[in-house]
């Protein structure tokens, strides 16, 4: 008898395991994506699903797909089954709703909801919106007044780490999911609201550089608190804090993540024992022995064994002169990588360096300096390498904009050289008149704005990005031109 | 027999012109043609360098705009450079894929490398002798040197090896531009002709400074009394003024020697005081000097335009510019009744290319650039002089010297002091030893300067010991141990196809002699 009944149970459990099987099939919780945006996802998501589908991905009859949600047109009635991941608070029958299904998000703006309901709300919730579609400053949301039901199911969709589709246009097919950003640079201090116009409590913005673009986050008051540890740990952060963070994808005319983590992992400005710090590096004797850690803004041609580097960390910028380099590691020197650098001070017409014949090594971390406007210093009667602020900022990247072009350009200064020379060409702003370089070196004959260079008219009003370069004053190295309209 | 020995003879010969036609890919040596053919159209190269200066790039154009409504069959393209350098990597880059240029200023050291490949650069004695397209050649369109009317001491300076490689072109020295207000503070004189005990004894007089760190010579916290553009030129001159090794023809490197370091331990405690420093450290002489913060600048006369407080090349700010008396003196001198300067400036070669009538009509835009025109017009742009005596004597030319101080531009007085100092001192010139290599031996010359005045500023220890280590360095750096000794006092292995046509020579006349021993043999034996 005992042998007939195991004989049983071992059948029942086998098929049971097969059918299981059969099930977990059907019902994977991390299907392949079918959107473009999903697809471009590459990253491993940082936090698995902590609660098993309930068939996510099967809608019912009559309910759109995520994709058809999308195409929709605004003002069309649409009606959705997603998944509830989060919500603002609750506030006179209206709630703001984070929601996702397994091919995307959904924001669901003051959707109708009593308080009672509200409360129901938890993450994973199943529910069915009945609304309809609008599209506000690129948001695309179900407008306010929907009104929803809740059904049996409970998915919560995966954190994507979407930090290398940051600045792509793939990221907008992301848009209100849950994701990360990994080794993002804070590069200014919070703010209470945009304009730091607030207080505490109010809604917190910080800007977050990666490579060579800053982003607006955002902590949204109404979805994480003054109380709460994000909005605790935002308040904190300091410009050159090294950070992840969380949240949901939120449009605001580009991507203005609603962040819900931030964990500091380091800062920008640290220095390893016997570094110096950009002013011990600045107060130094010429001919003192340096060693800095820096990083890479931009490079000269590699050279016979040598490279030109522009660097900066979080304080300033430095100018690294045909440092020691072999044509293998001049390859590795791509923007943001950080490294040490241990040679001699120099200075040369004015131009604080270090010395040719330094030699570096490669370290872990990134960092690109935002550009500094110079604009608001180009005033009547200024020499602008006088400025203190604007000598402050030597070897810096800088922006100029409005500038007027007064000279045609020229190869070499006064015109004798030829194409694939450095071009000079004069500009003014407020009565401030001086010469902006294309160093060949470092923009060829081959770069836009070599070319961009070469065509400008007197007359034109540009607007400038550019090394602060000195030679005897403020000379930039320009590696970006845009003619104003 | 005849018939056979008709044969052996034959047998001999093709073998060796076999020989000779082994490596037949190479360029061939330059042959002038009998005749210039006008009715064919020509299209030549010129590699100019410029010290960038627009107005050199002008006279350029006209000289081709000249120059081809005399030829209208010889079209010349232009490209300009502003440094030697780039040319020379070019021209090596251009010679492999046999895309050289038809003329091209150089340096003779530069020529020395270029001949590495066989042919390359166009030995010129030849057309220089030619009776028709020679120099003064009787079927010339322009009104050109004869050979005797080229300084013979520039043109000295073109034979490489075994003959002339190329013509001088511009030809400057090294000034040394004083800031006489300064030294007149100070209580001393300027001397004809400076010593370097002079130079090192007034330019420590200028360090004091007040407690706040201001030099109380200028007024200012920045001050370098003594600044030299060129260190290889540095080195070499003083070992020249005191007749030490540095190389020699032949391509010996003798530039590692006691001399050399003791010149190098003179130079210490003024770097260390940092009343000397150089181009590669601080940056241009004369921004220092016109702004009043160096008293003695050194560099090549054709940078006299840049010069002084009324400079009209001055590269600082105008608010900067310090007004002061500018003196222009030879380089110093350890014994000052003998000095000793370095000639420079950029010559012409032309390079060798399949068509012979090619290599003419480059010959002649060359010499063309030897004519008063041009050599006139681009000597006043900088402090060179011609390299012609029928342009240096010319009534324009004298007119020219003449008119010094007249203005701030064409008369500028420092670049026209700056010509005269070295008109008056071509005998006085010197070069260095051609080979291939001499560039980087010139260039370890100033990395020696370079690296002690570097290490004493940057507090190391200067010794022997330093030294030899830095002797070695250098040598291993620039590549020194891989230039090629040529030996003229043996002759060397002999080539190839002498020896082969030597041996086929020995071998029939052997088999001649042994025919005629043979018939004489047998005839006495039927006799």
């Amino acid at each position: 008898m005992k042998k007939l009944v195991s004989i049983l149970l071992t059948f029942v459990l086998a098929f049971s395991v097969f059918t299981a099987c059969g099930k977990k099939e059907k019902n994977d919780p991390t299907p392949a994506p079918t959107t473009p945006a999903t697809e471009a996802v590459t990253a491993t998501p940082t936090e698995a699903p902590t609660t098993a589908p309930d068939a996510p991905d099967v809608k019912s009859e009559g309910v759109m797909t995520h994709a058809q949600y999308v195409a929709a047109a605004d003002e069309d009635e649409v009606l959705i089954e997603c998944y509830v991941q989060d919500h603002q608070s609750w506030w006179d029958n209206k709630i703001s709703v984070y929601a996702a299904d397994t091919e995307g998000g959904y924001f669901l703006y003051n959707m109708t909801c009593s308080e009672e309901d509200a409360a129901k709300l938890v993450p994973g919730t199943k529910i069915r919106v009945k609304g309809y579609r609008a599209t506000w400053a690129g948001e695309i949301e179900v407008a306010e007044g929907a009104t929803f039901e809740i059904l049996d199911g409970n998915y919560i969709a995966p954190v994507k780490d979407v930090t290398n589709m940051l600045g792509s246009e793939d990221i907008i097919y992301c848009q209100n999911l849950p994701v990360a950003f990994n080794g993002l640079t804070v590069v200014s201090a919070p703010t209470y609201k945009w304009d730091n116009s607030g207080a505490p409590g109010d809604d917190l913005y910080f800007k977050v550089a990666l490579d060579n673009q800053v982003f607006t986050f955002t902590v949204e008051s109404y979805l994480r608190g003054k109380d709460t540890e994000v909005y605790k740990a935002v308040e904190a952060l300091k410009v050159g804090d090294i950070v992840n963070l969380e949240g949901f994808l939120y449009w605001y005319n580009g991507a203005n993540p609603h962040i819900t983590k931030a964990t500091v992992i380091g800062n920008v400005d640290a220095k390893s024992d016997g570094v110096m710090t950009f002013a011990d590096y600045m107060g130094a004797e010429v001919d003192d022995e340096v060693t800095i850690e820096c990083f890479v803004q931009d490079t000269q041609s590699w050279w016979d064994g040598k490279i030109t580097v522009y660097a900066a960390d979080l304080s300033g910028a430095y100018f690294i002169y045909n440092m020691t380099c072999s044509e293998e590691d001049a390859a590795r020197l791509v923007p943001g990588t950080k490294i040490r650098v241990k040679g001699y001070k120099a200075m040369w017409a004015g131009e604080i360096e270090v010395a040719e014949g330094a030699t570096f090594e490669f370290l872990e971390g990134s960092y690109i300096a935002p550009a500094v406007d110079l604009t608001p210093y180009f005033t009547g009667d200024t020499i602008i390498s006088q400025v203190p602020e604007v000598a402050a900022l030597m070897n810096h990247l800088v922006t100029v904009k409005g500038l007027k072009v007064t000279g045609d350009p020229m190869y070499k200064y006064d015109g004798s050289g030829t194409r694939g020379d450095d071009i000079y060409f004069r500009v003014s702003l407020n009565g401030v008149s001086f010469s902006l370089v294309v160093e060949s070196y470092l923009r060829g004959a081959d770069t836009d704005v070599y070319k961009a260079v070469e065509n400008l008219k007197q007359g034109d009003i540009i607007d400038v990005e550019a090394y602060l370069y000195w030679y005897n004053g403020a000379q930039p190295h320009v590696i970006n031109v845009t003619v104003q309209q | 027999m005849k018939r056979f020995i008709t044969l052996l003879l034959l047998l001999a010969l093709m073998t060796a012109l076999l020989t000779g036609c082994h490596g037949g890919k190479k360029r061939v040596a330059f042959r002038v043609p009998m005749e210039f053919d006008e009715s064919k159209q020509y299209e030549i190269s010129f590699w100019a360098k410029n010290d960038t200066n627009i107005t050199q790039v002008n006279i350029y154009k006209q000289a081709i705009a000249d120059f081809e409504a005399l030829y209208p069959n010889i079209h010349v393209n232009l490209k300009t450079y502003t440094d030697y350098a780039t040319i020379y990597q070019d021209v090596i880059t251009n010679i492999a894929t046999d895309t050289t240029p038809n003329v091209c200023i150089t340096y003779p050291d530069h020529i020395a490398t270029y001949q590495k490949g066989s042919n390359v650069v166009v030995q010129i004695d030849a057309l220089m002798a030619d009776p028709n397209y020679g120099l003064g050649g009787s079927k010339l369109k322009f009104d050109g040197p004869t050979e005797e009317e080229i300084v013979p001491k520039f043109l000295q300076e073109c034979f490489i090896g075994d003959g002339h490689y190329a013509l001088p072109y511009m030809r400057s020295t090294e000034a040394l531009y004083i800031n006489k207000d300064l030294v007149t503070k100070l209580g001393y004189d300027i001397p004809d002709v400076p010593t370097w005990d002079y130079i090192w004894e007034v330019s420590e007089a200028a360090m004091k400074q007040d407690a706040d760190g201001v030099f109380l010579v200028n007024g200012q916290t920045t001050l370098i009394p003594f600044i030299y553009k060129s260190t290889d030129n540095m080195m070499i001159s003083m070992l020249k003024q005191k007749d030490a090794p540095y190389s020699d023809s032949e391509g010996h490197v003798l530039l590692f020697n006691d001399t050399t370091k003791e010149i190098l331990y003179s130079i210490v405690p003024h770097a260390k005081s940092r009343s000397f420093s150089t181009f590669k450290i601080s940056s241009y002489p004369g921004n220092y000097l016109n702004a009043g913060q160096c008293i003695f600048a050194i560099d090549s006369t054709a940078g006299a335009t840049w010069m002084g407080s009324n400079a009209p090349n001055s590269d600082i700010h105008s608010e900067n510019i310090v007004q002061f008396e500018t003196v222009v003196r030879p380089i110093p001198q350890y014994d000052p009744s003998n000095p000793y300067m370095i000639s420079q400036g950029p010559s012409l070669c032309i390079f060798t290319k399949e068509d012979e009538g090619e290599v003419l009509a480059s010959w002649l835009f060359m010499q063309y650039m030897l004519t008063n025109d041009v050599q006139i017009a681009y000597s006043q742009t900088e402090g060179y002089i011609p390299v012609t005596s029928k342009a240096q004597n010319s009534d324009v030319y004298q007119e020219y010297l003449s008119l010094e101080g007249a203005d701030n531009n064409l008369h500028y007085d420092v670049k026209i002091k700056a010509a005269k100092l070295f008109l008056s001192n071509i005998d006085r010139t010197f070069v260095t030893p051609v080979f291939a290599g001499s560039a980087s031996v010139r260039e370890a010359a100033g990395e020696l300067v370079e690296n002690v005045t570097r290490s004493v500023r940057r507090k190391k220890t200067v010794d022997d010991e330093f030294i030899a280590q830095m002797y070695e360095d250098t040598a291993a750096l620039k590549h020194l141990d891989q230039i090629t000794v040529t030996d003229t006092k043996s002759f060397g292995p002999l080539p190839k196809t002498s020896a082969v046509l030597l041996v086929s020579l020995v071998f029939v006349w052997t088999v001649l002699i042994g025919i005629f021993i043979f018939r004489r043999w047998k005839a006495t034996q039927e006799g």
